[in-house]
């Protein structure tokens, strides 16, 4: 695990080809769940607050950073152990979750989500006589 | 039968080595930067407190200690975990020796950075030939 280097986006999976010369890696996530939510932790380090994307559709959650790339002035990369990118991963949400209600925070480069599950609601069905 | 998860584990070893990074690396991985006088570090720490970074030099090392402590989470299943937890340390040989006191570092969006100057007594001196 701790030599574990990160992995690159899988270019084919059918997305539109960035023009950029800009690497995307997935992040590394830690999942856990509790009684009434499901917490998610992605480490996105490099990017700040107003670069990460969250995104819900049908029941696909998207994960995308943008990274400020780090340029010194003077200075050349003499050595390097690991890459500078971009993030992007997805997740199928279980119907259990209340996607109305899911909360992201970023904090040094570290993405928060909170997913409520849906509450049990018991509704009452009128029955019509026709 | 071929195990999809096998191809990919070859993958992404083969990724690795042909990346171009130091396979020597542990975590967390470190970049270094230099010019004549004077050289960075950095490295991708996200979610640590800057109490939890200990950086300390001699001569021409500097050792960079982090932990990384989980999240707190009661009453949790854990789903999933890929983020590294626990204390960590790394040592990086520098250019040259380096003047502590005029040495900076940084943390921001989970990237430190670690800017330091060349110490005076290290400089090449100019040898005149008659």
């Amino acid at each position: 695990m701790l030599t574990e280097r990160k992995e690159l986006q899988n270019q084919e999976s059918g997305k539109v080809e960035k023009i950029e010369k800009r690497r995307t890696y997935v992040p590394a996530v830690d999942i856990y769940e509790s009684e009434n939510e499901v917490k998610l932790f992605a480490d996105l380090p490099g990017v700040p607050e107003n670069g990460v994307d969250v995104s819900i559709e049908k029941n696909i959650l998207t994960i995308e950073g943008r990274v400020n790339f780090e340029e010194f002035e003077g200075l050349k990369k003499s050595y390097a152990e690991y890459g500078v990118g971009d993030y992007k991963r997805s997740f199928t949400i279980s119907n259990e979750i209340d996607a109305d209600r899911i909360e992201a925070i970023m904090k040094n480069g570290v993405l928060s989500i909170t997913l409520p599950k849906l509450q049990p609601q018991k509704k009452k069905i009128e029955v019509k006589a026709v | 039968m071929i195990w999809l998860d096998d191809i990919r584990h070859i993958e992404n070893g083969l990724n690795r080595i042909f990346s171009g990074f130091s396979e020597d690396a542990g975590y967390p991985g470190l970049n270094l930067w230099t010019g004549e006088d004077r050289a960075l570090v950095t490295a991708e720490v996200p979610g640590v407190q800057s109490d939890n970074i200990d950086i300390s030099m001699k001569d021409n090392s500097l050792t960079i200690s982090v932990e990384r402590k989980a999240e707190e989470i009661s009453n949790a299943r854990f789903l999933r975990g890929e983020r590294p937890h626990g204390k960590f340390a790394r040592t990086i040989r520098l250019p040259f020796r380096v003047d502590a006191s005029r040495t900076e570092a940084t943390f921001k969006n989970g990237v430190l950075t670690i800017s330091m100057h060349r110490a005076e007594e290290d400089k090449p001196r100019k040898i005149k030939v008659n």
